[in-house]
């Protein structure tokens, strides 16, 4: 009983990261535009959540920066992607390139090594072991994350902003003819996806860990990316599939008794996102518009 | 005939433009961590023609990299991203190391033919996973050769630190490979090896192939237009298979290449992301396999210049990566540049 509350509750805080990705995914691909910076940016949120932090000594400070600093970055990937009219893929390939090598280089000029941050004040978890046992408690950030599924789904589906949203990546012809403007949606789309995509970095670093390393986020943000095609373009199927993702890596922590060597474990997430990918990936539908101008 | 100089003189002008764009906007970036972007440039340019040994490393360093442009763009030109380079190299290395090992074989040429094709084959195969999963199942290539890269490089350094670890070794690496399956260095005191030649042949042949052959004809138009290729009967899925296969074959090159070179046993995480750079090299050359050859060239001169930059000013070689960021999103966005022309010849208009 007590393993089984230890893995659902270390399942839940590994989800956070990929689940606030794929969000990122979501909304910036159903708006039309290919998203696969969002890598990059949960690098600079991870990076901007440890400098404020390290600053303030607040660390929901530090996570307001990542926040303020991945609206920018979103912003600035979308004027790139959209007002520019830079080819999508190649941008979010850009944007990953910088992230990952302007951050450790201000890293070192901040605390001088390359490779990790100072240790910083961090957010924490919830302490549940005096319900539950053991030693594993929730993420504050947990209940954000739910609290931003629940947004993202009540605005995809239920304002009139979602309903345009949702008909820029469709069918941004309809909306143009309206007198829309469906670039500015775009853009908006892409600042939303940057504050995401930031807050799952600022998780990596000060809500769930307490410092920047340079590999941190490890293909977390193209794992999200995966989690948004399984998940069909939707806040809640993207939610789940991210989930499942999350188990999967929660088998490597777990599955210690098997004496399996350290880099095949490591090996799972990646493996099964492959496989979820190519066995679901054809049946959701992706956005009509998605990467036309 | 002065036409065709014309249009060529103009193809050069937007790359060109863009890489004088980059090195100044990374310099900017030198400038706000406190360094000179001056001092730091002259290093690098002036650093690399000092003696024949510093001319001979940055060279040396463009090796992998003119491959992996080269995959990039064969990748590129039939429409495909090929982000998956690095993952290729990885189990092209290894499997090239893994022959050259085991294999008893004492003849030199037929050892190092041997251990050459090998290490195509995996990276070949590697390669074809993305190309096949993108024909059949439609999934973006991008996503899937990331996920395979990180499956490569865990694989191979679960091989590297278990069954085929070196036992006196603290690093996880493999035994060296026996004498006859290394390259010989042509220059002393440098490591330029026959990889060189290997590297110019590959670029040669894939011009040749994308200039005069059919396959290389259809696997151009399934890049432009793969909906008229498929009206002319033009099977894309097939050919899509196809060029990521010898892409994959190109970049499972780098990997033999680089240990039969350089260091002459597979070692964890040798290859420092050349992968990635290579797709900053495809884009810059524009997918033109002699273009791959001079701007690697480039990029050799500035990785080994930011290894100089590091020892001599402490910035780090991460520098490298910015640049290369920055460079893929200029190209990327041509339509800045135009804007620029658009205003450029406004303000002149306004002056006459």
């Amino acid at each position: 009983m007590q393993a089984c509350f230890d893995f659902i509750f270390l399942a839940v805080n590994l989800a956070v990261p990929l689940v606030l990705a794929a969000e990122a995914a979501m909304i910036a691909e159903r708006s039309g535009v290919i998203c696969l910076g969002v890598e990059g940016i949960m690098i600079f949120g991870a990076f901007f959540a440890v400098t404020g932090s390290y600053y303030t000594g607040n660390p929901w400070l530090g996570v307001l920066l990542a926040v303020a600093g991945g609206a920018l970055a979103g912003w600035i990937y979308g004027i790139f992607a959209v007002t520019l009219k830079g080819q999508q893929v190649v941008v979010g390939v850009a944007v990953n390139f910088f992230a990952a090598g302007i951050t450790p280089m201000v890293t070192q000029q901040i605390w001088g090594s390359e490779g990790a941050s100072a240790t910083v004040n961090s957010i924490g978890t919830m302490d549940l072991s005096k319900i539950f046992g053991g030693s594993t408690g929730i993420s504050w950030f947990v209940f954000l994350t739910i609290l931003i599924v629940a947004g993202m789904w009540y605005f995809m589906y239920k304002t009139k902003y979602g309903l345009r949203l949702r008909m820029t990546g469709d069918f941004p012809l309809g909306l143009q003819t309206c007198g829309i403007n469906t670039n500015r949606y775009k853009l908006w789309a892409m600042t939303a996806s940057g504050i995401l995509a930031a807050a799952g970095g600022a998780y990596l670093s000060v809500g769930y860990g307490n410092l920047f390393v340079t590999d941190m986020v490890a293909g977390r943000g193209y794992m999200g990316v995966a989690a948004n095609i399984f998940g069909g373009w939707t806040p809640l199927g993207g939610a789940f599939a991210a989930l499942f993702f999350a188990v999967v890596q929660t088998l490597r922590y777990t599955l210690t008794d098997l004496e399996l060597p350290s880099q095949l474990m490591q090996m799972l997430p990646y493996l099964v996102t492959l496989i979820a990918l190519v066995l679901f990936g054809r049946n959701s539908k992706s956005p009509e518009g998605l990467g036309k101008l | 005939m002065k036409e065709k100089a014309k249009r060529n003189l103009k193809k050069l002008t937007f790359p060109t433009v863009t890489f004088l764009l980059a090195l100044f906007i990374s310099g900017i970036v030198l400038a706000v961590m406190g360094y000179s972007p001056l001092k730091a440039y002259r290093l690098i340019f002036l650093g690399t023609f000092k003696t024949t040994s510093t001319m001979g490393n940055a060279l040396a360093n463009s090796i992998p990299l003119m491959l992996a442009g080269l995959a990039v763009s064969l990748a590129g030109k039939a429409g495909i991203l090929n982000l998956g380079v690095e993952g290729q190299l990885y189990i092209g290395g290894m499997l090239g190391t893994v022959c050259a090992l085991f294999l008893p074989v004492q003849n030199r040429i037929l050892m190092l033919f041997l251990v050459l094709a090998v290490s195509m084959l995996g990276g070949m195969l590697w390669g074809g996973i993305v190309g096949v999963l993108k024909a059949k199942f439609k999934t973006n290539e991008v996503v899937v050769a990331l996920m395979l890269n990180y499956v490569a490089i865990l694989f191979t350094s679960y091989l590297a630190a278990g069954p085929l670890k070196d036992p006196d070794a603290a690093v996880n690496q493999t035994a060296k490979i026996p004498e006859n399956a290394r390259f010989v260095r042509l220059i002393p005191r440098t490591q330029i090896t026959a990889a060189i030649f290997i590297a110019v042949i590959v670029s040669v042949l894939i011009w040749f192939v994308f200039q005069y052959t059919v396959v290389g004809y259809k696997l151009r138009s399934v890049g432009s237009n793969a909906k008229a290729s498929l009206a002319n009967g033009i099977q894309c899925g097939r050919y899509l298979i196809l060029s990521m296969c010898l892409s994959g074959a190109v970049a499972g090159l780098i990997g033999s290449t680089e240990i039969m070179g350089k260091y002459y046993r597979f070692t964890e995480g040798f290859s420092n992301d050349i992968g990635f750079t290579g797709v900053a090299i495809a884009a810059l050359a524009g997918y033109n396999p002699f273009a791959v050859v001079l701007v690697s060239i480039l990029f050799g001169i500035l990785n080994a210049g930011s290894l100089t930059l590091g020892r001599e000013m402490g910035v780090s070689s991460k520098m490298f990566m910015v640049m290369q960021g920055i460079i893929v999103l200029f190209v990327a966005t041509p339509y800045l540049l135009e804007l620029f022309v658009a205003w450029r010849r406004k303000k002149e208009r306004g002056k006459s």
